[in-house]
């Protein structure tokens, strides 16, 4: 049973003067674990997601698993980077990437080496194709990703398997390294920072995923990824918890590092101010872009200095973002997904029901192709199995 | 039946050199807006016509008591005006309150009621919303609807905003307060491109339903998929009819860039939607001198030195940029203006500026007397566009069988300006259509308002 509460996307966030930005900062040795976690969303919706959680060094100890997953700084001192990385997935094997950086130099996997090397199918359908771009860490063992002259800047790291299901899944976060102390690239200097990482969740994928039928006909592929979360920082936009980034006192050079993680453009527009675009990709730009708005394409990282004014808040809103209520399978309308629903479906698709709502019929499309049928049926029948 | 108009070709140089030696003459294509540092706008409903004869709902801004438009009124100030936009909400009470914002500028708002974003005007067709500004800067800026940003820039709640730099001279008009010696924003006409696009889905089920939740029952959000595009309001063909035309009483502006070889033509392109739109414009590269409002410049002083030349405009969600455009015969491959030795297109190259230009056609001198390099097929194998003069010399009507050309009445050279994505190119699927236009390169002489 899933309680029903009218809920937006995630649109805009107000950058306020409360406290300073500050991520969990990591050693140039970064032991994270992957794992399931459930995210509530505001609505009150559940929706299973994979994520990365922060990890003692032998693993006895990990903490919460989240998407995006902790921030890794790497200190502008060290070149090097050595993620050690614990699978505890339930089924699927993992690895970690950091896009825009050299691939690692060398791979363990539970103190084995392995060879740099993409992972290729065997057999079946797709025999021969690759799977994963990096050696693979198997459920229950730890994978040493070993990356060597890490350059300054921002960067996305996720996993390198199986990306389209397991990056949507959640399996990404932030890296940084400053060029100096509180110097993001030579010459561009910042007092305050804040992170804006950009991603989207389409629930139907989620569940098709956690319920083992993402593959089946029932959910064959994300052809029809139709995201129904926007978030920022991980979180949908909420009108209680208004996620309010701190930019610190007027004056203050305030470093913004934006990333998409997400499928789908985001441009995020600080209203009425200009900002200096100083990087992109982690290549500092040879001259500033003096900008209001940033396209965000999928898998980019830009950096920008806002030389905060006096006043505020400032508003940054997504450009392109239509705001609308996520659909659930409550086809009776009263507040719950129950046998009742299902009753209602197994009606329409055997024709014993020729009244079907506009809001029924879009509600019951399980996993948004745009028909509803044997599939969503499918699909329900899983859902209210639990 | 076929007909020759060569002979205009010669009537059309004795007019031209008749009005270049007189000196009077003064090209500055004008944008269609308003002027002046009050402004009132109100939100109205509206129907928008398309070139496929089809009309649907929308939502526009309106000046005083005019009927909405889209895109809304053009508002053109000068830098460094206080300027003062006063906003009152006429919508049905079931679409909610409605606000504007201005990406690039720096805006005071009061009134009205406090909203996520900036101050908001209720649906009672009374209170005024106040949002003051200070034109600090000169250029192209948008400005649009600020309560559900999204929803409302899709229902038609845009427009465009143009800061004329301190000082502008119409007489010699540029875009920015770069250095005069450095010519970077300087230009003879210019044209305003407001892209966007429309899902008219959305319109008709706001239409029917009066009610906002209805789009919570649709996947018309998170499945946007517009049929509609549009430049300045307009969809193709009917960005070819005059401004202001009766028939189109929502959507005043059109588009019809044109210009004499040799001249700078700025395209101001505005993205006033929520898809990234590639503005494809034939003939020549443009260069990119300004984006977001801002002189692209290594520093202030220094001119458009960061500019770049391109021949599609990336044209994304909520940017403005500025390029200059400019088309002479140059590297053609043949004399545009026809043999010289030939009594029906006699003509000199005279270049005394020592520019490689004849100083008043603007002809290519390295090309001057360069026969044409092909030989044309016969009139019954070739297709023909009502753009087409019937000859490939610039000024000069060549024979076209009945009823085709006809809209290039100066034989001007014809480029399509278009959406390089193909969709884009359409009318609900019906092609041609959307963000489709053309610049028609007029013969010297030929009067430009």
């Amino acid at each position: 049973m899933t309680r029903l509460i009218k809920r937006y996307r995630s649109m805009w966030v107000l950058l306020v003067m409360t406290m300073v930005f500050g991520g969990a900062s990591l050693a140039v040795d970064v032991y994270l674990a992957a794992k399931p976690f459930m995210k509530y969303m505001p609505d009150g919706q559940v929706v299973p997601m994979w994520g990365f959680a922060t990890a003692n060094a032998d693993f006895s100890i990990v903490g919460p698993a989240s998407s995006p997953g902790p921030m890794i700084t790497v200190p502008d001192t060290d070149g090097t980077l050595t993620i050690h990385l614990k699978n505890l997935l339930t089924a699927d094997p993992v690895s970690i990437t950091l896009a825009g950086q050299a691939p690692p130099t060398s791979v363990t996997v539970d103190a084995a080496p392995v060879p740099v090397a993409p992972v290729r199918h065997v057999g079946g359908d797709f025999d021969g194709r690759v799977r994963s771009f990096l050696p693979e860490t198997p459920v229950g063992s730890v994978g040493v990703y070993n990356f060597e002259n890490v350059r300054p800047g921002s960067y996305i790291y996720h996993s390198a398997t199986h990306i389209a299901v397991q990056m949507q899944m959640g399996l990404y976060g932030a890296m940084k390294k400053d060029f100096a102390p509180f110097t993001a690239y030579s010459g561009v200097t910042y007092n305050d920072e804040v992170i804006m990482f950009y991603s989207e969740v389409d629930p139907a994928l989620h569940l098709a995923v956690h319920y083992g039928y993402y593959g089946t006909p029932d959910y064959p592929n994300t052809l029809n990824y139709d995201p129904r979360y926007y978030l920022i920082n991980g979180d949908p936009y909420n009108v209680i918890l208004e996620p309010a980034l701190a930019t610190g006192t007027p004056g203050d050079q305030v470093l913004i590092r934006f990333f998409n993680a997400g499928l789908r453009d985001h441009i995020p527009v600080l209203e009425g101010e200009y900002m200096d675009l100083v990087a992109e990709d982690g290549n500092k730009l040879p001259y500033p872009r003096i900008q209001y708005s940033v396209l965000m394409t999928a898998g980019k990282t830009m950096d920008a200095i806002f030389v905060r004014p006096g006043g505020g808040p400032f508003p940054i809103y997504d450009r392109v973002a239509l705001p609308m209520a996520a659909p659930q399978a409550d086809l009776n309308q009263d507040g719950l997904v129950d046998a009742t629903d299902l009753t209602i479906m197994i009606n329409f698709i055997n024709g014993h029901l020729t009244i079907f709502s506009e809001y029924a019929q879009y509600h019951a499309d399980m996993n948004h192709d745009g028909e509803v049928n044997q599939s969503d049926l499918n699909i329900l029948s899983i859902l209210m199995a639990g | 039946m076929l007909r020759n108009h060569r002979m205009g070709t010669r009537l059309l140089l004795l007019l031209m050199f008749a009005v270049f030696i007189a000196g009077v003459i003064q090209a500055q294509a004008v944008i269609p807006g308003v002027t002046g540092t009050s402004f009132n706008l109100a939100a109205r409903e509206g129907y928008l016509s398309t070139g496929d004869g089809n009309s649907f709902y929308a939502w526009g801004f309106a000046i005083d008591n005019e009927w909405m438009q889209y895109p809304g009124p053009t508002i053109i100030v000068n830098q460094n005006d206080a300027v003062t936009i006063t906003l009152t909400n006429d919508l049905p009470a079931w679409a909610g309150n409605v606000s504007i914002l201005f990406p690039g500028l720096s805006v005071q708002a009061s009134g009205g009621q406090a909203g996520q974003l900036t101050r908001e005007a209720p649906p009672d067709g009374a209170t005024t919303v106040t949002y003051t500004f200070t034109a600090t800067r000169p250029g192209t800026f948008l400005y649009h609807g600020g309560t559900r940003p999204g929803l409302q820039m899709e229902m038609g709640l845009v427009g465009a905003i143009i800061v004329r730099p301190a000082g502008f001279n119409p007489a010699a008009p540029r875009a920015y307060d770069d250095p005069v010696s450095d010519y970077d924003s300087a230009y003879d006409h210019e044209y305003l491109f407001l892209l966007s696009a429309m899902d008219s889905r959305i319109h008709d089920l706001l239409e029917f339903k009066k009610d906002l939740t209805a789009l919570d029952e649709v996947n018309y959000l998170s499945d946007y998929f517009p049929n509609y595009y549009f430049i300045n309001g307009r969809t193709s063909p009917d960005v070819f009819s005059e401004p202001f035309v009766e028939w189109l009483p929502h959507q005043p502006y059109n588009s019809l860039p044109r210009m004499h070889p040799g001249e700078r033509l700025l395209m101001r392109v505005l993205n006033g939607g929520l898809k990234r739109h590639p503005f494809h414009h034939h003939g020549n590269h443009a260069r990119v001198i300004a984006k977001q409002g801002q002189l692209l410049a290594s520093m202030p002083g220094v001119g458009a030195d960061l500019s770049y030349e391109v021949f599609t405009i990336e044209s994304v969600p909520g940017e403005t940029v500025d390029a200059i455009f400019q088309w002479t015969g140059e590297k053609i491959g043949w004399d545009i203006y026809g043999d010289p030795n030939h009594p029906d297109y006699a003509h000199d190259c005279i270049d005394n500026d020592m520019d490689g230009y004849d100083d008043v056609t603007h002809e290519w001198c390295a090309d001057h007397g360069k026969p044409f390099p092909v030989v044309l097929p016969e009139k019954q194998n070739l297709a023909f566009g009502a753009f087409y003069s019937g000859s490939p010399f610039l000024g000069t009507m060549g024979t076209l069988p009945p009823g085709e050309g006809g809209l290039n009445p100066n034989s001007g050279y014809a480029y399509m300006w278009h959406s390089h994505d193909e969709k884009e190119l359409t009318n609900f699927g019906l092609f041609p259509g959307g963000i489709l236009t053309m610049l028609i390169i007029e013969p010297p002489g030929v009067p430009i308002p």
